[in-house]
């Protein structure tokens, strides 16, 4: 046998590893050879291991779009004013899903997700989460969320506050129970000092102590239907409703 | 007539089972072949393997091995018939959820390989993908692709020594 530099019979340490045949005796013998081969054969297994995991990321089929749902708009609503951009909700987890609660009128509540959910929803709570829904696209081909209408909305709220997340708890289901402490209460007018409010699973961003947020529960329901997260998010969305307020208030919730 | 009776034998006796489908989807994605096209291309490993019984010919050995080489060949052929290709490494990027059993550093390190092989000659990528995905011999590649062992081996021997390189200067190794 020949031991050319770093090879035997022309076989270096790397394509040993490559083709896992066996070493000569001299090789065996050869320590900073059995280094180098050792250093390889770990490289290559880590190849082997990513091309599996890619290989398999990549053949999954892809998911399908969620169904658009199908609102039924009631005529009485008054156009989302174009002031602003509206409030905004948040994706539910990374498929989108619609919420739907039809009230005794047939106002279809709607908690539309955009598809939007990336890394830009996971940013820190002092950027801003960003997933924005609910306000109308521009082509108007698909029904706005029930929430490009504020004053339908804070109409409609039995809580609306805007504060900081003291607490998350499981529930006994998937959702999740969430203890602000209030900063500031829209609905009712003045209201406690602590809330505590019950969050679908799956919300994203996922709640976290320390978030500041906004946050509104339908009437009739337990079951928060507004979640905003970060400062930018939570002024916007703030401005919105108090300008919602301080508006005619001719806006009556079809409940009641 | 080809495609109905693949059909209805499709319906009757998938010359594919489902592992191996989801194989030979594997090999073509990671040989860049966009995953829109990704049915089409299992579709025609499928006729392949049809073609060859209506012919009269011997069953392959192991399917699996066979319909892989089949699966790399096709890849390289959609690349050269210039259709679209698919960037591996921005599909996994875009992808959002990515099975990791260790997280963030794991993914990174995987979108780091994938890049990698993108950059790969076609060549060098398919042989890379026959041995360390479908787990075939240097003399089973060298044969199904009809090309000499000493090429099979020069071809993994390159690929690997770029793609460790690669992950050694990005510091994910």
């Amino acid at each position: 046998m020949t031991a050319e530099r770093n090879q035997y019979d022309g076989v270096d340490a790397l394509l040993a590893a490559i083709t896992d045949e066996p070493l000569p005796e001299a090789a065996l013998a050869d320590a900073a050879f059995m280094a180098e081969h050792r250093a390889a054969t770990a490289d290559v297994a880590l190849l082997r291991e990513q091309l599996g995991i890619i290989g398999h990321a990549l053949s999954q089929p892809e998911p399908q779009p969620e169904p658009e749902p199908a609102p039924k708009p009631v005529s009485s609503l008054r156009p989302a004013p174009r002031r602003h951009p509206g409030l905004r909700a948040l994706a539910f987890g990374t498929l989108a899903t619609a919420v739907v609660a039809t009230m005794i009128t047939g106002l279809a509540w709607l908690v539309a997700h955009n598809g939007g959910m990336n890394a830009d929803s996971s940013s820190s709570a002092d950027q801003g989460a960003k997933t924005s829904v609910g306000s109308a696209p521009a082509d108007g081909s698909a029904t706005p969320g029930a929430l490009a209408d504020p004053e339908l909305y804070v109409a409609c709220s039995r809580l609306l506050v805007e504060g900081t997340v003291t607490e998350v708890k499981p529930g006994s289901d998937p959702r999740k129970r969430i203890t602000l402490a209030v900063t500031r209460s829209y609905r009712p007018a003045h209201g406690p000092a602590d809330v505590t409010v019950v969050l679908a699973a799956g919300a994203q961003p996922a709640p976290r102590q320390g978030q500041h947020v906004l946050v509104g529960v339908p009437k009739g329901s337990d079951t928060a239907t507004l979640w905003v997260v970060g400062d930018d998010a939570v002024a916007t969305d703030s401005a919105a409703i108090v300008e919602a307020l301080a508006g005619p208030g001719t806006t009556t919730c079809p409940t009641g | 007539m080809l495609r109905r009776k693949a059909r209805r034998v499709q319906e009757d006796d998938d010359p594919l089972d489902a592992a191996q489908e989801r194989r030979v989807r594997a090999v073509l994605a990671l040989g860049g072949v966009p995953q829109a096209d990704l049915p089409d291309g299992v579709q025609q490993v499928r006729l392949r393997l049809l073609e060859r019984a209506a012919k009269g010919d011997e069953a392959p050995r192991d399917v699996s091995a066979w319909a892989a080489v089949v699966a790399s060949n096709l890849a390289m052929d959609w690349h050269r018939a210039k259709r679209r290709q698919e960037r591996v490494g921005e599909r996994l990027a875009s992808l959002r959820q990515l099975e990791h059993p260790s997280g963030e550093d794991t993914s990174v390190l995987s979108l780091a390989v994938a890049q990698g092989l993108d950059e790969l000659p076609d060549q060098h990528r398919q042989v890379l993908v026959l041995r360390f995905f479908a787990d075939l011999p240097v003399r089973g590649i060298a044969e199904e692709l009809g090309i000499p062992e000493g090429t099979v081996k020069s071809r993994l021997h390159s690929a690997v020594r770029a793609l460790r390189d690669r992950l050694h200067e990005d510091e994910v190794v």
